[in-house]
C-alpha cells in the first residue's frame, strides 16, 4: 500500500545552514506517528516542509503517492495536509468562530463548512461555548484546541501539530492528548511533534526520534520506549559533541 | 438613538455633500469639499493597504503617477477628461501590481521603505525627462477639452463616494477575513490555504489606482503638475494621518479622519495665518492631542460615547477599533 506520507532523503535548511540533513520516514493512511527530538534536532523543519512553508534542497516529498515538492503551501490545504503549527498562532483579534472560519478557507474546504463546524464543536465544547470570545483573551490550552480545531475545519487528510503540549501545564496537556485521542478515533492520519515523550508515545502508533536532522531511531511505541536513544535524545546524556568526546576521555582514564 | 441609523444616516449627509456641493454650494464650501473628497480617497485607499498589513510611505507614488497619466494623455491624445482618468486607475493598479510583486514576502518596515522609495523614484525620473514630464518647470495642462470646474469637482466628489463604496464592499466580503488575516501574521494565514501575493496584489493594484484616481482628478482642478508637487511628501503624510486620526482599520475612520484633518486645517490656517509658524504648530498639537487622547481615533470616540450614553456607565468595555466588524 502506497503510504499517505513519504520523505526520502530529504535536506533542507534556512539561507546556508542545513538543519535536516537526511530525512525519511513515512506514514500509513488512519496512522498516528510521532516526531520525537530535543530542542534544535529539526522536528519543526519537518513539518515546515510537510506542509510546503520551506522548501527542500533535495530529497522527495510524497502525499498519498504524488510528489508535492512544487505545491506550494496554500495549495497543500486543499490537497489535506493541515497543520496546527507551533505556538498555535490563532489569530487574536479574531473571535473563536472567525478563526475556525478562516481555516475553512480553501475551495474543498468550503463547502463542507456546516459539517466541520459541528465536528469541532463537538469534539471541544469548550470552543462552543467560547465562539463569540477574542481568541487572544483565551488561556494557553484553550487556543491550543483552538489551533488544532482551526486545522480541522481544512478538511485533512493529515493532519499536522506541532508541539501541541507547548507551554501548558500539566493538567491541561491531559486534556488536550485526551482530545488528539478523540480526533483519533475518527480514522484521522495525524502526524505530531513532540518533546513531551510521556504524551506523546501514549497515543501514537509508531514514532521516529530526530537528532541531528536524521532519523535516529525509529519503530513502535513500545519499541520506541525500550530504546536507550530515546533517552539519550531527550535527557542530552549524549548529545553530538559528547559523543565523539566521550569514548577519548575513557581511553584516558583507562590508560 | 440607534446607533445602526446613526451611522447610517452620517453616510448619507457625506454622500449628499459630496456629490450635491458641487451643484448648489457657494465656492468656498466647492473648495472645501473637493479637498476633502480629494483626501477621503487617499485616506481610505490608505487605510486598504494597511487593512492587510501593507503600511505604504509613498502613496504620493501613486497620486503623482495618476496626475501625469491624466495630463500625457490629455496633452499628447487629446484624451477627453473621463478617459484621462481611466488612464490614471489603470497606470496606478499597474504600479500598485508592479509593488506587490517587487517587494514579494516583503513586510512592515521593508515594505514601507520600498514604497518610499518608489515614490523617490518616479519623482526623479519625472524631473529626469523633462521631454515627455517638463521635467523640473512642469506641465500646463491645455485646456482643449476642459469639461468645466462644475465637472471636475463632481468627478471628485464621486470619486470619494466610489472609493467608499469599494471599501464597503470589501468588509463585507470574505477578503475582508483574508486581509485581517494577512495583516496579523501572514506565515499562518499561508498555512490555512491563502496565498498572500494574489491579496497582495489585489489590494496594492485596488488601493494604488484609487489614489491614482485622486491626481488624476487634481491635475484637471489645478491645470498645472511638477515633479516636486506630484511626489510631494505632504501628499503620503496626510493619506495616513487622516486614517489613524479618524480610526485606523475601519470603514468610516479614514472618511472621519479626512474630514477633520481638512476642517482643522483650515481653520488653524484662517485663524492663526497672520502669525508664521502658528497655525501649523496648532494644527500639530491638536494633532497629538487627537493621539493622545482618542487613541481609537474619532471614530473609537464616538462610539465609546453612543455606548457610554446608552449604557450609562454599564459594563461595557472599550473594545479595539480593529476588532469590530465594521
Amino acid at each position: 500500500m502506497t503510504p499517505l506520507l513519504e520523505l526520502s532523503n530529504v535536506r533542507a535548511g534556512y539561507g546556508h545552514s542545513l538543519v535536516l540533513q537526511d530525512i525519511s520516514m513515512s506514514l500509513q493512511e488512519g496512522e498516528i506517528v510521532c516526531l520525537l527530538g530535543a530542542n534544535g534536532a529539526g522536528k519543526t523543519t519537518t513539518t515546515r516542509v510537510i506542509s510546503g512553508l520551506l522548501s527542500t534542497w533535495s530529497g522527495e516529498v510524497r502525499f498519498a503517492g504524488e510528489n508535492i515538492a512544487a505545491v506550494p503551501a496554500h495549495r497543500r490545504v486543499d490537497l489535506g495536509i493541515c497543520l496546527a503549527p507551533e505556538g498555535r498562532q490563532v489569530f487574536p483579534n479574531f473571535t473563536v468562530h472567525q478563526n475556525l472560519l478562516i481555516g475553512s478557507y480553501s475551495k474543498t474546504a468550503r463547502r463542507r463548512r456546516a459539517e466541520k463546524f459541528d465536528q469541532v464543536y463537538s469534539l471541544f465544547p469548550r470552543l462552543a461555548e467560547r465562539r463569540a470570545q477574542k481568541a487572544g483573551l483565551m488561556s494557553g490550552g484553550e487556543q491550543q484546541m483552538l489551533a488544532i480545531g482551526r486545522a480541522l475545519m481544512g478538511c485533512p487528510r493529515l493532519l499536522i501539530l506541532d508541539e501541541p503540549s507547548l507551554g501548558l501545564a500539566p493538567k491541561i496537556i491531559i486534556d488536550v492528548y485526551a482530545t488528539i485521542a478523540a480526533i483519533a478515533k475518527l480514522g484521522l492520519s495525524i502526524l505530531f511533534v513532540e518533546q513531551n515523550v510521556q504524551a506523546a508515545l501514549t497515543i501514537a502508533h509508531r514514532g521516529y526520534v530526530i537528532a541531528n536532522g536524521r532519523i535516529a531511531a525509529s519503530g513502535t511505541t513500545a519499541e520506541l520506549q525500550s530504546t536507550p536513544l530515546v533517552q539519550e535524545a531527550f535527557l542530552g546524556t549524549k548529545t553530538a559533541g559528547t559523543d565523539r568526546a566521550a569514548p577519548g576521555s575513557a581511553r584516558v582514564s583507562a590508560h | 438613538m440607534n446607533m445602526r441609523f446613526a451611522s447610517v444616516s452620517i453616510w448619507v449627509v457625506g454622500l449628499l455633500f459630496a456629490l450635491l456641493t458641487p451643484v448648489f454650494g457657494s465656492p468656498t464650501m466647492v473648495d472645501i469639499t473637493f479637498r476633502t473628497c480629494s483626501l477621503v480617497v487617499l485616506a481610505v485607499s490608505w487605510n486598504l493597504m494597511a487593512s492587510a498589513g501593507l503600511i505604504s510611505l509613498g502613496h504620493s507614488a501613486f497620486f503623482g503617477l495618476g496626475g501625469y497619466a491624466a495630463i500625457l494623455a490629455a496633452n499628447s491624445a487629446g484624451t477627453p477628461f473621463w478617459l484621462s482618468l481611466l488612464g490614471s486607475l489603470v497606470a496606478g493598479a499597474i504600479l500598485g501590481l508592479g509593488l506587490a510583486l517587487i517587494t514579494g514576502k516583503m513586510r512592515g518596515i521593508y515594505f514601507a521603505i520600498t514604497t518610499l522609495a518608489v515614490s523617490e523614484g518616479l519623482r526623479v525620473i519625472a524631473v529626469m525627462l523633462p521631454d515627455l514630464t517638463g521635467g523640473a518647470k512642469g506641465a500646463y495642462l491645455i485646456p482643449d477639452n476642459f469639461p468645466g470646474a462644475f465637472t471636475v469637482n463632481l468627478a471628485m466628489g464621486i470619486a470619494a463616494v466610489g472609493t467608499c463604496l469599494i471599501a464597503w464592499a470589501i468588509s463585507r466580503s470574505r477578503y475582508h477575513f483574508a486581509f485581517r488575516a494577512m495583516r496579523a501574521n501572514e506565515g499562518a494565514s499561508q498555512m490555512l490555504g491563502l496565498y498572500p501575493l494574489k491579496y497582495r496584489a489585489a489590494i496594492t493594484a485596488i488601493s494604488g489606482s484609487l489614489a491614482s484616481l485622486a491626481g488624476g482628478v487634481e491635475v484637471w482642478h489645478g491645470g498645472y503638475i511638477d515633479p516636486a508637487l506630484a511626489f510631494d511628501l505632504h501628499i503620503t503624510i496626510t493619506s495616513q494621518i487622516a486614517p489613524i486620526l479618524g480610526g485606523i482599520y475601519t470603514l468610516s475612520g479614514p472618511v472621519l479622519g479626512a474630514v477633520a484633518t481638512t476642517l482643522i486645517g483650515d481653520a488653524t490656517r484662517i485663524g492663526l495665518g497672520h502669525i508664521e509658524g502658528a497655525s501649523l504648530l496648532v494644527f500639530g498639537l491638536i494633532l497629538v492631542g487627537c493621539v493622545l487622547y482618542l487613541p481609537q481615533g474619532i471614530r473609537g470616540g464616538i462610539v465609546q460615547f453612543l455606548d457610554w450614553r446608552s449604557g450609562r456607565g454599564g459594563a461595557s468595555m472599550p473594545v479595539p477599533a480593529d476588532t469590530r466588524p465594521r
